[in-house]
């Protein structure tokens, strides 16, 4: 066998290597650009869970409380805003903090009616309203976890190759600032 | 059992030394004085191994009546041998549950045993051993498996191989974690979790949740001081699963610690 010859298998298989790599790579790509968005749906499946029960609290407080009309209309206008389209998760993060503000508002007036505070419909509501929030916090984490990875890789040398040839970019986060969240809870282990 | 077997092994090659060397110098019993002999070593050692359990049964027994468990010397019909698939159950053969050791750590059913397998034969044959402890759940959960981080796993992850990541560098650099289910590991495993975790008590401690157990085990057979300290660590990732979790899993703890009074 003669060196060129030689030397022509080698340079083969070398580009059947780096071209087998490439596959693999495109499809972790694909296969991490799939988890972010379906884990982003499921954050969307319990951000409408929890817009679907303000209207509910609203009225609920209302029924004490009919004279804070600015407060239940802060409520609403907030409401309506977070469950219209967004443009992307940190638009939607934007428009759940203000919620978040104005949910604090309301639940600070229900603490001066305790009659309010004591109705088991109200007691209810907001159980599963901390419910539903525990559940958009595990859905954010695993979000933001699988948005990491992608990103992680997107950056990453020699995977960014990849990623520029075929147009995968960074993924957003989605962070929510609630004063609720930022609290230290009390937790007895 | 082993012990016994063990003494009476040490003591055979003690009498086959003595009658090399007796032979030898003429000092050793010729005839029935040697079957005597040979007679008299095997029945120290089973007598030997047949106390050594006794005392070893008493210490358990005691150690449950302090504790207010119950001592079993075999598995009282909970089928612990398959407790769970991973490991180290469902490895080997000859797969046997002893020193059964039940009752309750903060109001769930616990249990500890050793488990022993066998691998190999002939010349590769070995005897395996581990203590094992256990919770049960009050509903069942997607496996999640977090076990420390060995140079194995850290050599396979710079090749590539990858376990789940959380949001802790400090958690991920002691831990590996294995879940079919990301997003129930991820909820399971939220920050607090993470956090208490790293706490030197709970470091180097190997758990599973599979099925409606979350168990732990080590190498070797029941050790009582460790029983506490693993039972806490696996109480508290109990007591950290956050409720929606549960729901999601046929369980609600407000709703049914209410329908039982509690």
């Amino acid at each position: 066998m003669s060196g060129g010859l030689i030397a022509l298998v080698v340079i083969a298989v070398v580009v059947v290597l780096v071209l087998l790599w490439g596959v693999a790579q495109y499809n972790g790509f694909v296969r991490l650009r799939n988890l972010v968005q379906e884990s982003w749906r499921q954050i969307d499946v319990e951000l409408h869970r929890r817009h679907d029960l303000i209207p509910n609290l609203v009225e609920t407080v209302k029924g004490y409380a009919a004279h804070e009309r600015g407060v239940f209309d802060e409520v609403t206008r907030a409401r309506a805003a977070a469950a219209g389209p967004s443009a992307g998760p940190a638009e939607q993060a934007s428009q759940e903090n203000a919620l978040n503000v104005a949910l604090g508002r309301l639940l600070a007036v229900a603490e001066n009616y305790p009659v309010l505070r004591a109705s088991e419909n109200f007691q209810q509501l907001q159980a599963e309203l901390a419910n539903t929030e525990d559940r958009i916090a595990a859905g954010r984490r695993f979000y933001n976890a699988n948005v990491r990875e992608l990103n992680t890789k997107v950056e990453s040398f020699p995977a960014n190759v990849v990623a520029g040839m075929f147009g995968f970019t960074r993924a957003e986060y989605f962070e929510v600032d609630d004063p609720q969240v930022r609290r230290a809870p009390t937790v007895g282990f | 059992m082993r012990q016994g077997v063990r003494l009476g092994a040490y003591a055979a090659l003690g009498v086959v030394a003595f009658v090399l060397v007796g032979s030898w110098t003429g000092l050793a019993p010729q005839g029935g004085g040697m079957l005597l002999l040979i007679g008299a070593v095997v029945v120290l050692g089973a007598v030997g191994g047949s106390w050594l359990r006794r005392r070893r049964a008493a210490e358990l027994t005691a150690w449950a009546g302090a504790t207010g468990w119950a001592f079993s010397p075999r598995d009282p019909g909970l089928g612990l041998a398959t407790l769970q698939t991973g490991r180290p159950f469902g490895q080997g053969r000859a797969r046997t549950v002893t020193e059964v050791l039940t009752g309750t750590y903060e109001a769930l059913p616990a249990v500890s045993f050793t488990y022993t397998w066998t691998t190999g034969s002939g010349d590769e044959r070995r005897e395996h051993e581990a203590h094992v402890v256990a919770l049960r759940l009050p509903a069942y959960l997607p496996t999640l498996e977090v076990t420390a981080e060995g140079v194995g796993a850290r050599l396979a992850k710079a090749f590539g191989a990858r376990d789940l990541q959380l949001e802790s560098a400090a958690f991920n650099a002691a831990y590996r974690v294995d879940a079919p289910e990301a997003r129930t590991a991820h909820a399971i495993l939220h920050p607090r979790t993470l956090e208490r975790l790293l706490r030197p008590d709970a470091l180097g401690v190997a758990w599973r949740i599979e099925g409606t157990w979350i168990a732990s085990w080590e190498t070797g057979a029941t050790d009582t001081a460790r029983i506490a300290p693993r039972l806490g660590v696996l109480a508290a990732v109990v007591r950290g699963v956050p409720r929606h979790v549960w729901q999601d899993h046929g369980h609600d703890p407000h709703r049914d610690d209410v329908t039982r009074g509690a």
